[in-house]
């Protein structure tokens, strides 16, 4: 600690004379306190390195922060053909885009004009992840949904969603429908075991451990995915200061735009939705411009006939082509993702018929004519996943019939922002919830009908899971948590529930979520359940009419 | 301090009176980033005595100035104020839910939450006398006290800091000297004594 200044002393202590200069009579004893106390200040500096790192997240949020443009920049590609936009307006729509496309990218007119496609620089759509270091519990308990409820909500599926519909109430799901009849491709969905008589007995997989020690740390990284608009103020403003046929844009103020959505016409044309608030993009087929051969069907031969086969499937390498080259088309960077994975689940339905005349299990087989893929998003090397344990990230759908892509989903520029958590360490209690299989099902022996089946698990890899919460704004956020994937070893029937891996979060917020936040305050997981009052008897209800007469 | 600032060239940014473009804006960023992050980084670590903490609501403080930078206005405030101003906002927050059960007028007395390993002895009990002097303070007065000679700030940045008036924060100030002259007494001025011997 340097020395400190009598001249210094002396400047503090005349300011104070001069607010009250009865002070000098004290002047010796006071500085001799305003010495000592900044002698005691702290000697400390800030580290070189730590300097050096935030300076770099500010730097790499500096970027991502650039116009939206970057992001939106491979709209242009759909312009081939001329599109139309349909803004969340009743009754304005068909707008020329012309405007639009100025505003995104001015480059657009030149490219429209050679009609040529530079899809190199085309590539800042999705191009990386950027992390920002949001410091430690930033995100506050990441069991809050503002429902009330630890959420279930928040570890829910994207299986779910998808099954659900999804999307609340956007004109487009934000998931992927990821088989035409998405029932089918959940796992675990079987026809006639969903709805089972109570009074019968049924199988219940329990996964037992057979791996290795689990590794456990005291705290984990969790990543929330950063939804910076995207921002289209130009957009915006352009387009509120555009006449669109009788309604005045201009009349409505300081509306701001929030979500559109090109239309392109003529053959195998596409649509375009982009949320501007959410930063997502989904691109889906424009339903009107895709050949429905099913849809002039009158009879069963016709449907018969037109059925996709499961021969008729392309192999995952195929598939994979057909979407890596509408990627590279449309300038839509994989960079940030890791090496795509088919859905096959809706094959799972298959070992249902086993024992079945084949003839009858072909009738019988639903193959969807639009197969999903995903790109699992990648942070620090680690795969994420849903918590059904499938991948998670860009998703595409392949049309089995036309091999065209016919979506992109999830689409969005992946910036996250990272907060260290406490975590599990009780390896028995992850175990536990291992061994039913999710965080959320009843331990065994709740239900007399319910018959043990034992099948392995094995030594878990650690992933990120997809959770999605609502914070205390009402707003949704999409979470990366630290979890661990059990593969599921000698196969746990589809048809019956079984799963092919178990994904269980280590985040303490999730596990052991306070109570006023559970579920149904009923106790999922190991946490205490809330106290039940003793039951007593209540008296029978009153017949609505005399029993007698019936 | 005002030296000081004339002195860096990052504090012509607080000069600047246009930002023509983002990029423009980044640069004037990076230039209060650098002038500050040091004073800011001490600030926090001053009032939680652990580095990490201290690093933690450091990138907290500058994280939450990039996002609301186009609204900062050196017309109405210095860059530091500014700075200071959300890292108050930061440790408060901070202390609200780590210590939930201290007010936040109790924040002053965050000089007694140490938890940093690599203090010594020494300066260990040094800390601890200077703690039990300024714990006689109000909150206010400790606030103002360390604010003007550990973060050495003018009087005129304390007021836009706290919300209150120069003169008002020079009478706190003098008050909290009077408090520990006048009601610690001869201890205080004993354990000060030593201190000084030492």
């Amino acid at each position: 600690m340097p020395p400190i200044s009598p001249d210094r002393v002396r400047a503090i202590l005349e300011d104070l004379y001069a607010l009250d200069p009865s002070l000098r009579a004290q002047g010796e004893d006071l500085a001799r306190i305003v010495t000592e106390l900044m002698a005691a200040r702290p000697n400390v500096s800030v580290d070189a390195q730590f300097v050096a790192s935030l300076r770099r997240n500010l730097q790499q949020r500096a970027s991502s922060s650039t116009p939206q443009s970057s992001f939106l920049r491979f709209i242009p590609t759909f312009m081939q053909k001329p599109l139309n936009i349909i803004l969340p307006l009743s009754g304005v729509a068909a707008i020329a885009l012309v405007i639009l496309v100025t505003v995104v990218n001015p480059n657009i007119l030149q490219r429209s004009n050679t009609g040529t496609q530079n899809n190199n620089q085309n590539s800042a759509l999705g191009s990386g992840v950027i992390i920002t270091d949001a410091g430690a519990n930033a995100f506050g308990n990441l069991a809050y949904s503002a429902d009330g409820s630890a959420s279930e909500s928040a570890l829910g599926s994207a299986v779910a969603r998808s099954q659900s519909g999804g999307g609340g109430g956007n004109p487009m799901p934000s998931m992927p429908p990821m088989a035409t009849d998405a029932k089918m491709a959940a796992p675990g969905y079987a026809e006639g075991s969903m709805i089972a008589p109570s009074d019968m007995t049924y199988e219940r997989y329990r996964y037992v451990y057979k791996g290795d020690a689990l590794t456990l740390d005291a705290s984990a990284t969790v990543y929330r995915r950063d939804k910076r608009p995207l921002g289209a103020s130009g957009l915006s403003s352009a387009l509120q200061s555009f006449n669109a046929g009788s309604i005045d844009l201009e009349k409505f103020g300081q509306a701001q735009l929030q979500q559109f959505t090109l239309i392109q016409p003529g053959q195998f044309g596409y649509q375009i939705y982009v949320d501007l608030n959410e930063g997502m993009v989904n691109v889906s087929e424009n339903w009107a411009t895709w050949p429905h051969p099913e849809a002039e069907c009158r009879d069963d031969a016709c449907y018969e006939r037109l059925r996709i086969r499961p021969e008729d499937v392309p192999a995952d390498d195929a598939l994979i082509a057909v979407a890596d080259a509408f990627l590279n088309e449309h300038g839509i960077s994989k960079e940030a993702y890791g090496t795509p994975v088919v859905d096959r689940r809706w094959n799972t339905i298959m070992p249902m018929y086993r024992g079945e005349a084949a003839a009858d299990t072909a009738l019988r087989i639903y193959v969807p004519d639009t197969i999903s893929l995903t790109y699992p998003i990648m942070i620090d090397g680690v795969t994420s996943y849903d918590q059904s344990g499938f991948p998670y990230g860009l998703s595409v759908s392949v049309d089995v019939r036309n091999k065209r892509v016919r979506g992109v989903w999830n689409l969005s520029p992946q910036s996250y922002q990272s907060s260290r958590y406490d975590a599990v360490t009780d390896e028995a209690q992850i175990l536990d919830m291992a061994s039913r299989g999710d965080m959320y099902s009843q331990p065994f022996g709740s239900d007399p009908n319910e018959k043990i089946v034992d099948v392995e698990i094995g030594t878990p890899e650690r992933v990120l899971v997809q959770a999605y919460r609502t914070n205390e704004a009402g707003q949704g956020e999409e979470l990366l948590v630290p979890a661990l994937r059990f593969p599921v070893i000698g196969g746990a029937d589809p048809a019956k529930g079984g799963r092919d891996s178990i994904v269980i979060p280590l985040v303490k917020d999730l596990l052991n979520p306070p109570f006023y936040l559970m579920k149904g305050m009923g106790g999922s997981g190991t946490a205490p359940a809330m106290p039940v009052a003793t039951p007593t008897a209540a008296p029978a209800p009153e017949p609505a009419i005399d029993p007698a007469v019936r | 301090m005002a030296r000081e600032r004339a002195q860096n060239p990052a504090m012509a940014t607080e000069q600047q009176t246009q930002i023509h473009t983002q990029d423009d804006a980044h640069n004037a960023f990076a230039a209060v980033y650098d002038a500050h992050v040091g004073q800011i980084y001490r600030y926090h670590y001053y009032r939680t005595r652990h580095r990490e903490t201290a690093e933690d609501l450091t990138s907290q403080t500058f994280l939450k100035a990039f996002e609301h930078f186009g609204r900062f206005d050196a017309a109405r405030a210095s860059a530091a104020t500014w700075l200071y101003r959300i890292a108050r906002n930061t440790l408060i927050d901070h202390f609200r839910v780590s210590r939930p059960s201290t007010s936040i007028e109790e924040t002053g007395e965050t000089l007694s939450s140490g938890e940093d390993v690599a203090r010594t002895a020494e300066t260990n009990r040094t800390l601890e006398q200077v703690e039990t002097i300024l714990n006689r303070l109000t909150p206010d007065q400790r606030e103002v006290v360390l604010l003007r000679l550990w973060d050495d700030l003018p009087y005129a940045e304390i007021a836009q800091l706290t919300d209150k008036s120069e003169a008002a924060c020079k009478m706190t100030f003098s008050r909290a000297l009077t408090e520990i002259r006048k009601h610690a007494g001869p201890a205080a001025l004993l354990i000060l004594l030593t201190l000084i011997l030492n």
